[in-house]
């Protein structure tokens, strides 16, 4: 049978099962754990980034309202300066292109700082003078916003397309108080305007640490972005998206590989129309370098821990199991009627308990087989008490008979012997019986062996112990070679070829032959007895070996071959039946052999 | 007057020291040690009495008592029949039998003395003791 540790090999041992829930588990941990932890970080990062985003609006806030608080100063400035009311009143000296930029390079200064664009127009919106890098403004006459300004007698800032470029721009009316105060006339607007180009995004993207893109109409303007990509967020996708943007709120975006954070102003127009978009960029990169360094970082860190616990997994698995192994193997010893098996564990922890208390329970059912044993073959005597007495009556009738008469004065002295001869023989017998019986029901042989040469032992037997009256009749044959020696107990032994002899020759009252052969066989020698009487009758051939089988026999108890076999048994050897029915009688022995010469 | 007693029984001692016995009591003895050689010998001479053991290899007590009987020249011999399944005080299970008398072998000498001589006298029948 296979064994117990490799147990069935289709389903999983216990260690094989531990092994795998904790390696499992553990990994299952781990990767968990891991998945937290980046999830953890990327949301992190993310509201970092946003933050900072939210912090960079109201920057941008602010930085827009210095430039449009400076270009509306400028405005002011101009406005209120009595030259400007001067020139701009007077009709002619308007007109006058030098006298007008001579009253410009007054303000040269401020002027030159993120003014891209200079216009006056007259209170109907025509335009009276233009400065600009802008080469299409020289195509534009008019400046229908200007004239609503001029209406309105407010001063305005809002974007506008001009001549294909897109403007920051500031319209300020120059006022002149009429005579009566009642109202006052405008003698003119003065437009100034930034250009949104990459300049003003570059100022705005160092100022507020974003991206700046520009956006008029749906078409990219100018951004601080890096050429390749302002190329690709110039793209069709790009724009779509930036259109379904929400206003005001941070919404993700991607961009060039990138994923962004994007925050999104509306530029309005004169009338509160959207001219274009400000689109403020956050790089949600860095957090996505940080990740990857995490994720690296982890990775390793995962994969050690993951070796780390099979390991361990393996030696607290093996060390669970081993106990229960051995355990395991101890049961299976015992179910098989193994009672010798003792279990080597010590008695710590509930395993050691457990092995502990079966221990117990294997010691005390051997006892208990030992018991049980013997009881059967008590009870056996017992059941046969009857059998017993029966065989016991005829040499106890040959006593008491002779006992009866050897008082008789009238005997000779040969009939004198006789009789005490037979009592002495009767009483020989009775004493052989109930020592058969009594070996018979103790069961356990103590035996002490020697080294005993087969062939003498098996002649003395012949000589001495078989009846002379019938032996006459019976020739016995030895074939036995002179050199082979047995390890037995002796007494024992000569036991079972008394019996066998015995039997045979009680079996041929006409006289007959016996045959005993010998020869090794590995480990062990083989002897045959023949005779060449009646055979084993049918009936008996089953129960041959029992006890009690052959009742009534003379000189017997029906123990002896029961007897002979458990001797010969008791040697590690074996008593058989090989002749086959109808066919004369022929037992084997087994009994070992004693190597050497 | 003596008689002729075919004493058949397998055990030696016991048959020596019976024989002995009977011979004291001044009766001629013949013995077998089974039941096949009691066959021959009532072949060529006729007892007064046989007197048999029940358990024998080969034809045991049983098988001769019934070929006794069927045997004409035979049948009118008293068996008895001696038996260690017989208890001392007579209880035994042979009740199918066609012998005269079934004793148990633990009989004393005068109590098988005084059945044989009884027998001898004539007081035949199928009784049991």
């Amino acid at each position: 049978m296979a064994d117990p540790k490799k147990g069935r090999s289709r389903s999983l041992t216990l260690r094989d099962k531990l092994l795998m829930s904790f390696s499992l588990l553990s990994i299952l941990i781990l990767v968990a754990a891991a998945w937290v932890i980046t999830t953890q970080l990327v949301a992190q990062a993310r509201l970092e980034v946003q933050e900072e985003m939210e912090a960079s609006v109201p920057l941008y806030n602010a930085v827009w309202e210095e430039q449009a608080g400076r270009l509306s100063a400028l405005g002011m400035a101009m406005a209120g300066s009595p030259i400007v009311k001067t020139i701009l009143g007077d009709p002619r000296a308007s007109r006058d292109k030098g006298t007008v930029r001579q009253m410009m390079a007054e303000f040269g200064q401020q002027l030159s700082e993120n003014v891209d664009l200079v216009l006056i127009s007259d209170g109907g919106g025509i335009i009276t003078y233009a400065e600009s890098h802008n080469p299409a403004l020289a195509t534009i006459n008019e400046l229908p916003c200007a004239r609503t300004v001029a209406d309105n007698q407010k001063p305005a800032q809002f974007f506008l397309v001009l001549g294909g470029r897109l403007y920051h721009l500031m319209l300020t009316p120059v006022l002149t108080h009429s005579e009566n105060k009642a109202f006052d006339n405008t003698l003119a607007i003065l437009v100034v305007g930034s250009e949104l180009n990459r300049h003003m995004a570059s100022e705005l993207q160092r100022r507020v640490h974003s991206e700046i893109l520009f956006f008029a109409g749906e078409q990219l303007y100018s951004s601080s972005l890096p050429p390749e990509a302002q190329m690709e967020a110039a793209g069709p996708g790009v724009l779509r998206a930036v259109g379904r943007l929400a206003v005001d709120r941070p919404t993700e975006l991607q961009l060039a590989g990138n994923s962004r954070l994007a925050f999104v102003r509306r530029l309005t127009g004169f009338d509160g129309q959207t001219v274009g978009y400000m689109l403020m960029l956050h790089s949600l990169g860095g957090a996505g370098k940080l990740l990857n360094v995490v994720s690296t970082r982890l990775v390793i860190v995962g994969t050690i821990s993951i070796i780390l616990v099979l390991g361990v997994s393996y030696f607290i698995a093996r060390r669970v199991t081993r106990p229960i192994e051995l355990l395991a193997a101890g049961a299976l010893e015992f179910g098989r009627g193994n009672y010798e098996y003792k279990i080597d564990l010590s008695p710590d922890g509930e395993v050691g308990q457990l092995a502990a208390a079966f221990d117990q329970m294997r010691q005390s059912i051997k006892q208990g087989q030992k018991f049980l044993l013997r009881s059967e073959r008590l009870a056996t005597v017992g059941q046969m008490a009857s059998g017993i007495i029966h065989d016991l009556r005829s040499p106890l009738a040959a006593i008491s008979n002779a006992a009866e008469l050897i008082a008789r004065a009238d005997l000779s002295s040969s009939q004198r012997q006789v009789l005490a001869q037979s009592q002495l023989s009767a009483s020989q017998r009775m004493g052989a019986m109930l020592r058969e019986i009594l070996e018979f029901s103790r069961g356990d042989y103590q035996l002490s062996f020697s080294r005993q040469e087969l062939a003498g032992l098996v002649g003395s037997v012949i000589h001495e112990c078989v009846d002379s009256r019938q032996a006459s009749k019976v020739t016995v044959e030895i074939h036995i070679p002179v050199n082979l020696f047995v390890r037995v107990d002796c007494e024992r032994v000569r036991r079972i070829f008394e019996n066998l002899l015995g039997n045979s020759i009680q079996a041929m009252p006409q006289g007959g032959t016996v045959t005993v052969r010998a020869k090794e066989a590995g480990k062990m020698v083989r002897i045959h007895i023949a005779d060449t009487g009646p055979g084993i009758p049918a009936p008996l051939r089953d129960r041959l070996f029992e006890p009690f089988a052959s009742q009534g026999k003379i000189g017997g108890t029906g123990l002896g071959l029961a007897i002979a076999r458990s001797i010969a048994e008791a040697h590690g050897g074996s008593l058989t039946l090989v002749s086959e029915v109808h066919q004369p009688a022929e037992f084997c022995i087994e009994l070992p052999l004693e190597s050497g010469g | 007057m003596a008689g002729k007693i075919l004493l058949v029984e397998d055990d030696p001692t016991f048959r020596a020291v019976l024989a002995l016995a009977l011979e004291l009591q001044g009766y001629l003895v013949s013995q077998v040690d089974g039941g096949h050689q009691a066959i021959e010998f009532l072949r060529n001479e006729r007892p007064d009495i046989i007197i048999s053991d029940l358990e024998m290899n080969g034809v045991d007590g049983r098988a001769l008592c019934k070929y006794a009987r069927r045997v004409s020249a035979l049948s009118d011999i008293p068996f008895v029949i001696l038996s260690a399944f017989i208890d001392p005080d007579g209880t035994g299970d042979l009740t199918d039998l066609p012998a005269d008398r079934c004793v148990s072998k633990q009989i004393s000498v005068a109590e098988l003395s005084r059945l044989i001589r009884e027998l001898l006298n004539g007081s035949r029948g199928l009784v049991r003791t």
